[in-house]
C-alpha cells in the first residue's frame, strides 16, 4: 500500500469517525466510553495530520532542490534583458554622436 | 550587471550586420510564460486557502471532541503542533511557487520586450545623420532605404530574443520538467488533504449552524445568517475535482514546454492552458472567500 493509498483510507476513516451519526451515537454513551472514543479519534487525526505533513514536506524538499537552478534562469533572462537595454543606450548614444558629427561636417 | 559593455557593443554590431533577415514572433513564448505566471499565482492562493482550511478543520474536530469528553492541554498542544508544522511546510511551498512565478515573469519580460521596436527606432534615428554625413562626404546616402533598415532591425532583434529564449529553455528543460512534475504531484496531494478537510468542516458546520437551529423548537435568531450558511454548505466547491483537473493542466504545461524546446510549440494548446490556469486562479480565489 502506497503512502497515498494509506492516507486516503485513513482520511475516510477520520471522516466516518467525525460523521453526525457516529457523533450522535457516542453522545449517548457513558463518560468512560466517550473518553476512550475521543482518544482513539484524536490518534487517527494526529496520524492523518502527520502523514499529510510528511507527504507535503517530501514534495517541498524536492522542489527546494530545483530552486537554485530556477534562480540561475531568472538571472540569465534578466541579463539578456539588460543587454538589450544596454544595446539600446549605445544606439541612442551613437545616434547623438553621429548627429553632431554630421553637423560638424556640414560646417567644415 | 553581469557582462562587460563590449557584449552590448557586439550585440549592436550584430543587429546592424544582420538587418534584413527574417524571424518568427515571440508570441507563443509570451503565452507560455503568461500561463506559468497565472499558474504560480493560483498555486500561491491555493496554498493560502489550504492553510485556512487545514487550521479550521482541526478547530472543528476539537469542538466535536469537546462535546464528548473534556480535552487536556496535552491534547490541544499535540493537534496544534501538527497545524504549526503544516503551516511551515505550506509557506515553504508558497515561497517556491513565488520563485517559479518570478522565473515565468522573467521569461515573459524578455519575450514581451519592446526592445525590437525601440532598437529599430534608434537605428532609424542613426540613418538620418549617417546619410547627411554621406551626402557631405561623397554626395550620396550611405543607407538608401531607411524604412527597410528599421524593419530589418526589428526582425533581427526579435530573432535574437527568440534564440535566447530557446537557449534558456533548453538549458533549463530538466529543471522545468522536474518542477512541473512535482507541481502536478503537489496538486494531487493538496486535493486529498483539502477535500477531506472541507468535507468535514462542511458536515460539522451544517449540523451546528443549519440543522440544529432548524429542528430546535426555538425560533432561529438570525434567519438571514441561517439562509447564507445553508447556501454556503450546499455550494461548497468540489476541491478534489478542480485540483485533479489542475494537475492535468500542469501535465499539459509540461508538454507545451517540451514543444517549445523542440521549436514546435502549439499555439492553441498554450492558449487553452492560459484559460485553464485562469479558471484555477478563480477557483483558488473562491476558496479564500
Amino acid at each position: 500500500m502506497s503512502l497515498g493509498e494509506l492516507l486516503s483510507s485513513l482520511r475516510n476513516l477520520q471522516t466516518q469517525l467525525f460523521s453526525v451519526s457516529v457523533q450522535n451515537l457516542f453522545e449517548n454513551q457513558d463518560a468512560e466510553t466517550r473518553k476512550r472514543f475521543v482518544a482513539f479519534r484524536q490518534e487517527v487525526s494526529l496520524l492523518v495530520g502527520k502523514l499529510t505533513n510528511a507527504e507535503l514536506d517530501h514534495i517541498a524538499h524536492e522542489l527546494d532542490l530545483l530552486s537554485s537552478d530556477l534562480k540561475a534562469g531568472i538571472q540569465n533572462l534578466d541579463q539578456s534583458l539588460n543587454e538589450l537595454q544596454s544595446a539600446l543606450s549605445i544606439l541612442n548614444f551613437l545616434g547623438n554622436v553621429l548627429g553632431l558629427v554630421s553637423r560638424v561636417a556640414i560646417l567644415v | 550587471m553581469g557582462r562587460p559593455p563590449w557584449a552590448a557593443v557586439a550585440f549592436c554590431i550584430l543587429i546592424i550586420m544582420l538587418a534584413g533577415s527574417s524571424c518568427a514572433p515571440t508570441e507563443p513564448y509570451i503565452n507560455l510564460a503568461e500561463a506559468g505566471v497565472t499558474y504560480a499565482q493560483a498555486m500561491d492562493k491555493l496554498l493560502d486557502a489550504c492553510i485556512d482550511i487545514s487550521v479550521n478543520a482541526t478547530s472543528e474536530r476539537m469542538l466535536q471532541n469537546k462535546l464528548l469528553a473534556t480535552p487536556t492541554l496535552a491534547d490541544y498542544n499535540a493537534q496544534t503542533q501538527v497545524d504549526r508544522d503544516r503551516i511551515i511546510i505550506l509557506r515553504r511551498l508558497q515561497s517556491h511557487a513565488r520563485l517559479m512565478g518570478e522565473y515565468f515573469q522573467a521569461l515573459n519580460d524578455l519575450a514581451a520586450s519592446k526592445a525590437p521596436s525601440q532598437i529599430a527606432d534608434s537605428i532609424g534615428s542613426i540613418v538620418d545623420p549617417l546619410n547627411a554625413l554621406g551626402q557631405e562626404l561623397r554626395g550620396s546616402d550611405l543607407l538608401k532605404n531607411k524604412g527597410a533598415v528599421a524593419t530589418g532591425t526589428q526582425l533581427v532583434v526579435g530573432s535574437i530574443i527568440r534564440g535566447r529564449l530557446r537557449r534558456e529553455l533548453e538549458q533549463r528543460k530538466d529543471t522545468i520538467d522536474g518542477e512541473l512534475q512535482l507541481q502536478a504531484e503537489l496538486l494531487k496531494a493538496l486535493a486529498g488533504a483539502m477535500d477531506a478537510d472541507l468535507k468535514q468542516i462542511s458536515e460539522i458546520q451544517e449540523q451546528r449552524l443549519v440543522i440544529k437551529p432548524l429542528i430546535d423548537s426555538r425560533a432561529i435568531s438570525n434567519p438571514d445568517q441561517w439562509v447564507a450558511a445553508r447556501h454556503r454548505f450546499l455550494t461548497t466547491p468540489q476541491v478534489s475535482q478542480e485540483l485533479n483537473g489542475a494537475s492535468e493542466a500542469v501535465s499539459r504545461l509540461r508538454l507545451a514546454f517540451e514543444e517549445s524546446v523542440a521549436g514546435s510549440l502549439n499555439r492553441d494548446r498554450v492558449k487553452g492552458l492560459l484559460a485553464d490556469f485562469g479558471s484555477i486562479l478563480e477557483f483558488a480565489e473562491s476558496l479564500k472567500r
